[in-house]
């Protein structure tokens, strides 16, 4: 790693001013920065310490009328084992990574991570992200790869905890603006080198979820290799508001298939005014990956999004995932 | 030679047999002997330092004056140096000496091919300094798989030389096809196996320094202590006098530390030009690139079977890759009795790292490739897996061990009779498979056992205790023979000051000391025998150390009076036990077999072992807790071996895109399903202890035995490891449409 300036700022408009300088970076629980540093990915000549910033508010969540204040420094752990969060939120956070990574790692830090595509994160490849001119993972090994918006960048996005916050309609606040959950995220069409619309100086001081979200019903699910220590294959959020047995608007979030969040506005469109049964469920899934565009590797998660995003359904529904009977 | 008589067997199936006992030799513990600690529970004696942090690995020596070095690796699959500078890098803070590993315009073959390793003052500036080298690389077309190794037209790995070295056939492969002929059914399958790195939590790596006076001290993490000191001898040009290798604890071996390695070479050299002790220890990427790993392997059978379950004949064609290294064989056909055999195929290079010993090399991918088949073979003329691999061995003991784990899991009564017929999303089956072993222990190994004038006993050998529990083992043996407790005996391991040692291979260590450390004690014991019996006016032959206590005819001594009774001037008896030849024994083949269950998830092709009983014989068995230990080690590594390792190569550029720890996946602790160890006494003979090693067959049977149970769960058969649930998913979609 090479060496860098350490500055520990006492106050978020301190830290603002700090990670405003030229090649700064911020650093919250430092899991994701670290990393990136070590394998000389960022090569930061100012490392800006957000945990040097004194205020409370940012390590607490807060239930206010209008809805939930959550510090960006609030930690996984803190969110798995709030009671005042969205179940759907505590409960992606509680599988994410392991117990030692969810007690540092930070809900700002989580929502701002870099992709975990290994030819990014090879220092060997100069990948289409990197500002290269390939993207690698397009005839490489692509099994972990996106579905959707893949053509020129196949990365997907990581955060555990981005698709419950865009489903529950979330604003991530900033020491500049709020910006919609659903619009923190840059999709590949708009640009293929960066994750989020943060600017320089940019820092999120919390993540707010309106009272509305309190009706949700909603639920997370995921499939993947191991449940230790590892990230999703695939991930969806199911958030419905219901108007007695009827889905009145639904919000259906996929996780790991795109480099967002990847709302299916169709399938949300699909399953509004209409019961929730298995049957809606499975043909819902169905539609969700018409559009799909898997890669050699990687279409194995076409069958694996279908079936959590049938799951999430029933889940969000309060209804049985499983069948128990037939072969 | 005296002859003696010895029980030997198992539970129900003993025998008398005559064994020429070894001049000094006690005779072997038969299967009425009565022994107090051996085959107990004994707690690990260094496992409170080893919990507490306090035991030191290769890792911890931090000698003053210390240096660290890092090394550099090439960063693709197959290219040339086309220019380095290291003049930069040499200039850079810190920075005391660098080492070539190669120079302009050699061949780098593998991604982590070695090209060279810098020494500075702390680990941070060796680290920097590698970024400050200036190298050019000349990129070369790679191959990463068997199957494109194999192309007409491949790039070759080794100038001039054919990808593929073609082991000698074995067998008639006209008898195998008139055999085959005459079977009720034929059954063809191809398996393969993935390539498995050895991912040892303590990486690959040495601590080198030069005395004053002209010594070399070599701290490494090594399975073979006297092989490293040969190395570090022809290293040093020094003499082997002025050579010593410690390692202390070694976090973990399972085979790829057998040697120096390159680590330990640039280590001593560095050592040399700095005049500084110097530490390598490969980063964790380097580890995975280099460290050594488990071949991949490609195995094609074809048999017959007769309606009664017989196997009439069986072939085999089976092509591995241990990347630049060969040592791709498979452990395929064994245990069973196929009938007519022929087997044929070759290790391949590929442009990867080397291949190394790992944990029963050939075996896992021999065994999942044949218990898997042979589950078709069943399958194939609805026959009970069980009951076919009956009708293919007489071994009694296989069929003893059978009989206990079917029951164990329960074998009747939970096993679908039609696989996949149980209803639901989440589907449960049962499966089993065996495995072989052989007994490696023998001659080559002495302890030294000293019992000093203050009753202190010690034990030394010079070889490595790799986690197995050897210190362990070694104090119950001695214990047992002096009639003492474990805790009373210090033992000192992983020095090559002392009496040679194995190297942890085949797993020979416990079975070539045990024996060496009771003899030694048997001996010592005599000497003090004979001490107690001029003071106590019994004869030696009516005296008995039990309890801390020599006593006979009424008459003792404490343990501690006895040894006041050793010469002043002395201060000690010290005793040389010599490993004496292995003798005849009941068996030499350590037997085991594992039975699963599995739950399958067939909409999400997950599968989550539910249960694994793990049956197994190692002779006698020392110590219980060390025995379920490596059971339970083995299972964990299997399953791992089975649903998730697996090193993953960018096809085009041969970089291994997986070579850390998130996505090279290892099995974790939310993976771990009950795990229920058997031991499955055998009287054995064949060497003082009648003990055999353990390290090894545990490892063996997971993966088929996971591959059974799954497909009896849902009636798909995955052919290939790791069972992920794409490969799961995908074997779910191929099963014929089946209406019930
Ligand atoms: C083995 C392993 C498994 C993992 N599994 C999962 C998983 O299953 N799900 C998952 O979601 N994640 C997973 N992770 C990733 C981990 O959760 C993230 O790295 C972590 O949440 C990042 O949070 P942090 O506070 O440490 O961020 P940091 O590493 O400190 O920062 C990450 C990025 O966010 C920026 N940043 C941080 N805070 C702010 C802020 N307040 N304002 C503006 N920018 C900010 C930083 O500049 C940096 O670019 C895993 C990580 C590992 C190592």
């Amino acid at each position: 790693m090479r060496n860098f300036s350490y500055v520990m700022p006492q106050t978020i408009e301190a830290a603002s001013i700090a990670a405003a300088q030229k090649n700064s970076v911020l650093k919250a629980g430092g899991i994701d920065l670290l990393d990136l540093m070590k394998g000389d990915l960022v090569r930061p000549d100012h490392l800006v310490n957000l945990l040097s910033v004194g205020s409370p508010a940012l390590r607490e969540v807060a239930v206010k009328d209008d809805g939930l204040h959550i510090g960006a420094l609030v930690t996984l752990a803190q969110l798995a084992a709030s009671s005042t969060v969205p179940s759907v939120l505590a409960h992606a956070a509680s599988v994410a990574a392991t117990p030692q990574i969810r007690n540092v790692a930070t809900v700002g830090g989580n929502i701002a991570q870099r992709p975990r595509c290994w030819y990014f994160r090879s220092a060997t490849f100069n990948c289409a992200r990197k500002g290269g001119n390939t993207c690698f993972a397009q005839e490489g090994d692509n099994r972990y790869h996106a579905l959707f918006d893949n053509g020129d960048c196949a990365v997907v996005q990581a955060s555990s905890t981005a698709s419950p916050l865009v489903a529950l309609g979330a604003t991530v606040v900033t020491n500049r603006r709020r910006i919609a959950a659903g619009e923190f995220f840059v999709p590949t069409s708009v640009d293929i080198t960066k994750e989020h619309v943060l600017g320089e100086g940019e820092i999120i001081s919390e993540i707010f979820i309106p009272a509305s979200a309190r009706a949700l019903k909603a639920a997370y699910r995921e499939a993947g290799e191991r449940e230790s220590n590892d990230w999703a294959l695939v991930s969806a959020t199911v958030a419905l508001d219901f108007d007695g047995a009827l889905v009145k608007t639904a919000r259906v979030v996929l996780g790991a298939v795109a480099a967002v969040p990847y709302r299916v506005i169709s399938v949300e469109e699909a399953l509004r005014g209409k019961p929730i049964t298995a049957a809606n469920a499975a043909r819902a899934a169905e539609g969700a990956f018409a559009k799909a565009k898997p890669f050699a590797l990687n279409t194995y998660k076409v069958s694996l999004g279908k079936t959590i995003l049938k799951r999430a359904i029933l889940a969000a529904a309060g209804q049985p995932e499983l069948s128990t009977a037939g072969g | 030679m005296p002859k003696i008589k010895t029980k030997v067997g198992f539970r129900g199936h003993t025998k008398d047999i005559d064994v020429d006992i070894p001049e000094g030799e006690p005779a072997p513990w038969g299967a009425d002997a009565q022994l107090k600690h051996v085959g107990t529970d004994i707690p690990r004696i260094d496992g409170v330092l080893k919990v507490s942090g306090r035991a030191k690995y290769t890792y911890d020596q931090h000698p003053p004056g210390m240096l660290w070095a890092k090394m550099l690796h090439s960063p693709w699959g197959a290219a040339a140096i086309k220019s380095l500078d290291v003049d930069a890098a040499r200039a850079a803070a810190g920075v005391k000496g660098v080492y070539l590993f190669k120079d302009k315009g050699r061949p780098l073959r593998y991604h982590g091919d070695e090209i060279l390793a810098i020494a500075a003052e702390s680990e941070e500036e060796a680290e920097d300094a590698l970024l400050a080298v200036k190298i050019e690389y000349d990129r070369k077309p790679v191959v990463t798989t068997v199957e494109a190794a194999l192309l007409p037209g491949a790039a070759l790995v080794f100038e001039g030389e054919q990808n593929l070295k073609p082991d000698k056939p074995a067998g008639d492969k006209d008898k195998v096809a008139a055999a085959i002929a005459k079977a009720d059914k034929i059954v063809q399958a191809t398996y393969t196996t993935q390539v498995q790195t050895h991912s040892s939590l303590e990486t690959h790596g040495a601590l080198a320094m030069f005395g004053k006076d002209g010594t070399l001290t070599v701290y490494c993490s090594t399975q073979a202590t006297f092989n490293v000191k040969g190395e570090a001898v022809h290293a040093s040009g020094l003499t082997d006098d002025k050579v010593r290798v410690l390692a202390e604890m070694v976090g973990g071996g399972f085979g790829s530390k057998m040697s120096l390695a390159p680590s330990g070479k640039a280590a001593i050299e560095l050592a040399k030009q700095t005049k500084r002790p110097v530490k390598l220890m490969l980063s964790r990427e380097g580890e995975h690139l280099t460290g050594g790993n488990r071949p991949s392997s490609v195995q094609s059978m074809k048999a017959g079977v007769a309606k009664d379950g017989k196997i009439l004949g069986f072939m085999l064609e089976s092509h591995g890759s241990g990347g630049v290294t060969g040592g791709a064989g498979v452990a395929n056909p064994v245990i069973y009795q196929v009938g007519e055999k022929h087997k044929s195929g070759g290790s391949v290079y590929t442009n990867a790292g080397p291949a190394a010993a790992m944990r029963a090399p050939g075996h896992p991918q021999g065994i999942f490739a044949l218990d898997s088949f042979l589950d078709e073979l069943a399958h194939a003329i609805g026959m009970d897996p069980l009951e076919l691999r009956r009708k293919n061995t007489e071994d009694e003991v296989y069929l003893a061990q059978w009989e206990l784990g079917a029951a164990k899991i329960g074998w009747k009564e939970r096993r679908n009779k039609i696989p996949g017929a149980g209803a639901g999303t989440v589907k449960r089956g049962i499966g089993m498979a065996s495995s072989l072993w052989r007994q490696m222990g023998g001659p080559g190994t002495e302890v030294d056992v000293v019992i000093h004038r203050d009753g202190t006993v010690e034990a030394k050998n010079g070889a490595q205790d790799i986690g197995t529990g050897t210190r362990t083992l070694m104090a119950t043996i001695v214990a047992e023979e002096l009639g003492l407790s474990p805790s009373q005996i210090k033992i000192s391991l992983g020095d090559t000051r002392w009496p040679i040692g194995p190297a942890s291979g085949g797993s020979k260590t416990a079975p070539s000391i045990g024996p060496a450390a009771r003899t030694g004690a048997y001996q010592a014991k005599l000497k003090l025998l004979a001490l107690a019996s001029a003071r106590l006016k019994v004869p030696v032959a009516d005296l008995r150390m039990e309890g801390g206590l020599v006593a006979g005819r009424g008459q003792r001594l404490t343990f501690a009076e006895a040894c006041a009774l050793i010469d002043k001037k002395d201060g000690a008896l010290t005793v040389r036990g010599v490993r004496a030849k292995n003798y005849d024994a009941y068996t030499t083949t350590s037997h085991g077999c594992m039975f699963a269950e599995v739950e399958v998830d067939t909409e999400s092709g997950a599968v989550r072992p539910i249960k694994l009983v793990t049956v197994q014989d190692a002779g006698r068995i020392i110590d219980k807790l060390l025995f379920e230990s490596q059971m339970i080690g083995g299972a964990i590594q299997g399953i791992s071996y089975t649903l998730h390792e697996q090193r993953l190569l960018d096809p085009h550029y041969g970089v291994q895109m997986n070579a850390d720890m998130s996505t090279y996946k290892i099995a974790g602790p939310m993976e771990m399903p009950e795990i229920v160890p058997i031991a499955f006494d055998v009287s054995n003979a064949g060497n003082n202890c009648g003990m055999m090693g353990v390290g090894e067959p545990p490892n063996i049977p997971t993966a088929a035995a996971i591959g059974n149970a799954i497909f009896n769960a849902t009636g798909a058969r995955v052919r290939s490891l790791p069972i992920t649930p794409d490969r799961m998913l995908a074997a779910l979609g191929a099963r014929p449409s089946r209406r019930i």
